[in-house]
């Protein structure tokens, strides 16, 4: 049984009298699945990244441990380099990720709620069944997420039937042009993974910063100037910020979530006296960076957007930030 | 149809093969194992007359032929591989004040990435950082600072403002690595593939 009896029996229901609803609220079940999936299981295998001609190879093994997740990344080509990610509790709300959930909870604490308005994912994005296929040597359920406007890409998700873990995806742009590729070539689920599978074992290791909305560390009752866009496309929401204490100059890192999109601005304090037009921008697969100067009291600040979002999203953005002093 | 095949390698192999020849190459890939060895042993004679032995011989290139080309069942257009892109590339209203853009992007400190790993300029940077004769951009009084690095002074014209030029684009491109790590660091988090978004990462540092 691959879908639950649930779902199959609103699909069923729903089917009779409008197809397309029928279909969505599967997906969104699957959707919902997936969001847990990822974290939830045990498993490990092999992924490939691809974007233009460009081809990266990683072995990811995930393990949750007492509630907590442990996860050990290995980049296979070039210089061995490894990501680890420890001591994350799988009961560790995230909004981006929440977003996608049927019957989340909300991210707690007053600045979250000032401004974490949670649409549902449906109501930005077009969701489908497509075909059954196989990835990496599974049975996959091919979940279609097209966006409303063209304020982000859209997706081609394909979920392995029975757990609804991610097994590939397709980055696909406005005018649809696919920007970048992830797939598992192998991938053992609920694999038995050791201990020694999840340590560092060559070259350098990052250990990714984990923050959330609600930033410890800082002086309660301290202001800090914050990167405040006026303009966002809709549904996207704080999930995420980092204000170091510990070093004043150091960037201060807003990022915003659709459920699907991300996007990170990043407000950087340059040196007093330098009152020049910076305006440039990057991309490169599905990635890309805007970079303008603001100033603001004097001062003068770059600000950069980066994100999985059209350049023009990000360019909208951007300009349209405003400076504002605000309680951490 | 073997000996259409062959032909059709060898014009893929010398470029000058149409959509039919490729489709042609594939298909055969496929299912003739005869084939595929002279696929493989086609691209090592045409990599090393390109004198790329060693980078080339060991890749299958049919394989991602073949996924650019697959259908996917998409209603989409795939993309072409895309020629090797600047990551940072400059709008054109920075073009005409490129050399106050540099004194900028190397006026102030580098961001320190979280886990005490800054960036650092590579050596090939630093051996190449612009120093001495000063002009309108040295004027607004911007130096850098990297620890014990070299001051930059971006100069004013010349040869070395080529220099200048690079040096913004190496700094700002340094600086956009330190931004995006970040930004992968939580997106990983917050949309639902889990770590596969660290992949993004290695490839800019692979594009250096």
């Amino acid at each position: 049984m691959v879908v639950s009896a649930p779902a199959l029996l609103v699909a069923l229901v729903s089917a009779t009298l409008a197809p397309w609803v029928g279909a969505s609220t599967a997906a969104r079940d699957y959707l919902d699945r997936m969001s847990h999936s990822f974290r939830e299981l045990d498993y490990r295998g092999v992924f490939t990244y691809q974007y233009g001609s460009q081809l990266e190879s990683l072995r990811i093994s995930h393990a949750v441990r007492d509630g907590v997740e442990r996860e050990r990344l290995v980049y296979l080509n070039g210089e061995p380099r490894e990501i680890i990610r420890d001591g994350h509790q799988v009961s560790c709300s995230h909004a981006g990720n929440d977003m996608l959930r049927l019957g989340g909870q909300l991210a707690q604490g007053p600045f979250a709620r000032s401004l974490l308005q949670r649409d549902d994912i449906s109501d930005h994005y077009l969701l489908a069944l497509g075909a059954r296929t196989r990835v990496a040597d599974r049975s996959a359920v091919e979940l279609l997420v097209r966006p409303v406007d063209e304020y982000r890409y859209g997706f081609y998700l394909y979920l392995d039937a029975d757990t609804a873990l991610l097994l590939k995806s397709l980055t696909v742009s406005p005018s649809g042009q696919v920007l970048e590729r992830f797939q598992f070539a192998e991938i053992e689920i609920g694999a038995n993974i050791d201990d020694s599978e999840l340590q560092s074992a060559q070259g350098p290791t990052r250990h990714p910063e984990h923050f959330v909305i609600e930033q410890t560390g800082v002086d309660s009752g301290a202001q800090v100037e914050l990167p405040r866009p006026q303009w966002l496309p809709p549904g996207f929401a704080l999930s995420a910020r980092s204000v170091r204490q510990d070093d004043p100059q150091a960037p201060r890192l807003v990022m915003y979530s659709d459920g699907f999109s991300t996007m990170t601005l990043v407000l950087e304090a340059l040196e007093a006296g330098i009152d020049l037009p910076v305006d440039g921008k990057a991309s490169r697969g599905a990635t890309v960076a805007y970079m303008r100067s603001i100033n603001h009291d004097d001062r003068p600040y770059l600000l950069t957007v980066v994100g999985e979002v059209p350049l023009e999203t990000a360019r909208r953005v951007a300009r349209s930030v405003m400076i504002q002093r605000e309680p951490t | 149809m073997r000996e259409k095949t062959g032909e059709s390698l060898s014009a893929l192999l010398d470029t000058q093969a149409d959509d039919l020849d490729l489709q042609r190459v594939l298909n055969a890939l496929d299912g003739d194992a005869e084939v595929s060895r002279q696929w493989r042993r086609y691209n090592v004679i045409s990599a090393a007359m390109r004198n790329e032995l060693g980078h080339f011989a060991q890749v299958d290139l049919s394989a991602r032929v073949r996924e650019s080309l697959a259908q996917e069942a998409l209603p989409l257009p795939l993309e072409r591989p895309a020629r090797s892109r600047a990551w940072y590339r400059p709008a054109a209203s920075v073009a005409v004040a490129a050399s106050v853009t540099a004194a900028i992007l190397t006026g102030t400190q580098l961001y320190t990435a979280v886990g005490g790993q800054g960036v650092e300029p590579t050596a090939a940077l630093a051996a190449n950082v612009p120093t001495g004769p000063v002009g309108p951009v040295a004027a607004i009084g911007q130096t850098a600072g990297f620890g014990d690095a070299p001051t930059v002074v971006a100069p004013a014209g010349g040869a070395d403002m080529e220099g200048a030029y690079q040096l913004a684009d190496e700094m700002a491109r340094l600086r956009l690595e330190a931004y995006l790590q970040r930004h992968i660091d939580q997106s990983s988090l917050n949309t639902s593939i889990g770590m596969m978004p660290f992949a993004r990462v290695s490839t800019v540092e692979a594009a250096r």
